[in-house]
């Protein structure tokens, strides 16, 4: 049983930085792979294997994922607003930095998930049914206050964040295959990428620092910690909502998030989201991810000692994960001065229309188009990329409308 | 250069999403009778009379006359005929219809 436990642990870690590293693969579409061979599985692995290998390699996705979305801006869905802080940073010879930032916010994460799990099994069943209600006022708050904090021209990010939420609509109204990944690259990853290519952007050499030398303060650490405390807990079991919702929400609470502290609210909002999710399936058995749906049909009898060996699976693979990310942010921070990023961000934006088009069809690839020029009109307008969550936001509102 | 970007972004940005809300309101879905002609992700219409329903928390379970099952935030009879159009989802190995829009055709 424990070289199972072990051998699932590091292949689910493994499976999870490629899934991770490679822009457009989501978690969620192994989780369907591997459902859809579950049967084989099953006939010489234990359920609980399988459930470890899912959720070793969902928790170290969330590490391994910023990667890409800074030095590439090619995210995944979980990952899309760190394009926008991350690119700034790289664009300083900050980029390793930068992952560091999300990597404290990941362990920062796994503490509030410890922290988090006795409330969940006590107190989730009790008052579920009740926080469905104040959901629907907390998105209709974080939508107005989005839109009255911008800075730059309020009637143009109201336009932003309608036509971003119309396009999310008609997009999810289209029932066509991994529907977010079109629209979500679109908006963030393409669009900055095309901006990239016109600007010919130069990145400069990264600055490597050792660990101990990135200090991050106590303020900090407080300001995403409270955010991400505040928002990610509800998205991780109230449906229709994800890791890009909480992050707008969790930065309207905390006034004047500081860039350093957004990308370690990211990194705790998507490990909390992700690993959360796992527990709130054992407390009021409801699925909101796709890796905990593959989770529930696997383990049809969800047990205590269930529970400990994947919270046990978090811990450990938050660990390998951390360690991991870290090599591989060094090895991308020494190369990618040494690449030349226009014809790098070409071929990205082929590939990632490649990936659309496979993964999303033809429909897809429209929406994808269209969601490129919507992100487009943020960044040449100059407001804040943030209202294009409006293609999540504005559904969300209209699925928790009581009429 | 940056306007003239910016002006021809908001032109494809808005005809795109008409040109998929159309799409979206043009793809009819596909009449179905039996289990045997369910594909997941499909768009499906079935019509059926209301065999047994389950009631919980959330959402009901129900189903009908033509042998298919149908989840669905609603409140039905037994008995009613109605007309379903959703998508097809997995759940727990079985093909069930996720419902999108309901319509009683006869109320017995």
């Amino acid at each position: 049983m424990i070289i199972e436990f072990i051998f699932a642990l590091l292949s689910g870690i493994l499976v999870g930085t490629i899934a991770g590293l490679l822009p457009g693969i989501h978690v969620n579409l192994i989780s369907v792979f591997l459902l859809s061979i579950l049967a084989f599985f099953l006939n010489f692995l234990q359920p609980i294997i399988l459930a470890v290998f899912i959720v070793a390699m969902t928790i170290s996705d969330t590490f391994v994922s910023f990667i890409p979305s800074i030095f590439l801006g090619a995210p995944d869905e979980d990952s899309v607003l760190s394009v926008l802080p991350g690119h700034e940073l790289l664009l300083k010879g900050k980029g390793y930095e930068a992952i560091i930032l999300t990597l404290y916010g990941s362990i920062l994460g796994i503490l509030i998930i410890l922290l988090l799990t006795p409330l969940f099994l006590l107190l989730l069943p009790k008052i579920f049914f009740y926080l469905k209600f104040v959901m629907l006022f907390i998105l209709l708050f974080a939508s107005i206050y989005l839109i009255a904090k911008e800075k730059s021209s309020k009637l143009i990010a109201i336009i932003v964040f309608l036509l971003s939420g119309f396009l999310g609509l008609s997009t999810l109204n289209l029932n066509i295959n991994q529907s977010l990944l079109p629209l979500l690259t679109g908006l963030f990853g393409s669009s900055s990428l095309i901006t990239s290519i016109i600007k010919k952007e130069k990145i400069p050499e990264q600055e490597i620092f050792k660990l101990k030398k990135i200090k991050i303060k106590i303020k900090e650490i407080k300001n995403a910690g409270i955010a991400a405390i505040l928002s990610a807990p509800l998205c991780s079991f109230l449906p229709a909502l994800g890791s890009g919702q909480a992050a707008v929400i969790g930065s309207d609470i905390v006034q004047e998030i500081k860039r350093r502290e957004f990308l370690i609210l990211l990194g705790s909002i998507n490990t909390i989201v992700a690993g959360l999710s796992f527990i709130a399936l054992y407390s009021i058995q409801k699925a909101r991810t796709g890796t905990a749906v593959a989770i529930q049909k696997i383990l049809e009898n969800f047990s205590f000692n269930n529970l400990i060996i994947i919270l046990l699976t978090i811990i450990f693979s938050a660990i390998f994960a951390f360690f991991l990310t870290i090599f591989l942010a060094k090895f991308f921070s020494r190369k990618i001065s040494k690449l030349n990023y226009k014809y790098l961000s070409i071929f990205i934006l082929i590939f990632l229309a490649i990936v659309v088009i496979f993964f999303s069809g033809f429909l897809g690839f429209l929406i994808f188009i269209t969601a490129t020029f919507t992100g487009l009109i943020a960044i040449l307008s100059g407001v804040r990329r943030t209202h294009l969550m409006g293609s999540l936001m504005l559904t969300s509102i209209l699925l928790y409308l009581p009429f | 250069m940056t306007q003239i970007l910016l002006k021809l972004s908001l032109l494809i940005s808005i005809l795109g999403i008409l040109i998929l809300f159309l799409i979206s309101n043009l793809i009819q879905p596909e009449q179905i009778s039996n289990y045997k002609e369910l594909k997941i992700n499909q768009l499906v219409k079935t019509q059926g009379k209301i065999l047994d329903i389950k009631n919980y928390d959330e959402f009901s379970i129900i189903k009908l006359d033509n042998n298919l099952t149908l989840t669905c935030n609603c409140n039905f009879k037994k008995n009613q005929t109605i007309q379903v159009i959703g998508k097809v989802v997995e759940y727990k190995n079985q093909l069930q219809i996720q419902a999108e829009k309901i319509k009683i055709e006869n109320d017995n």
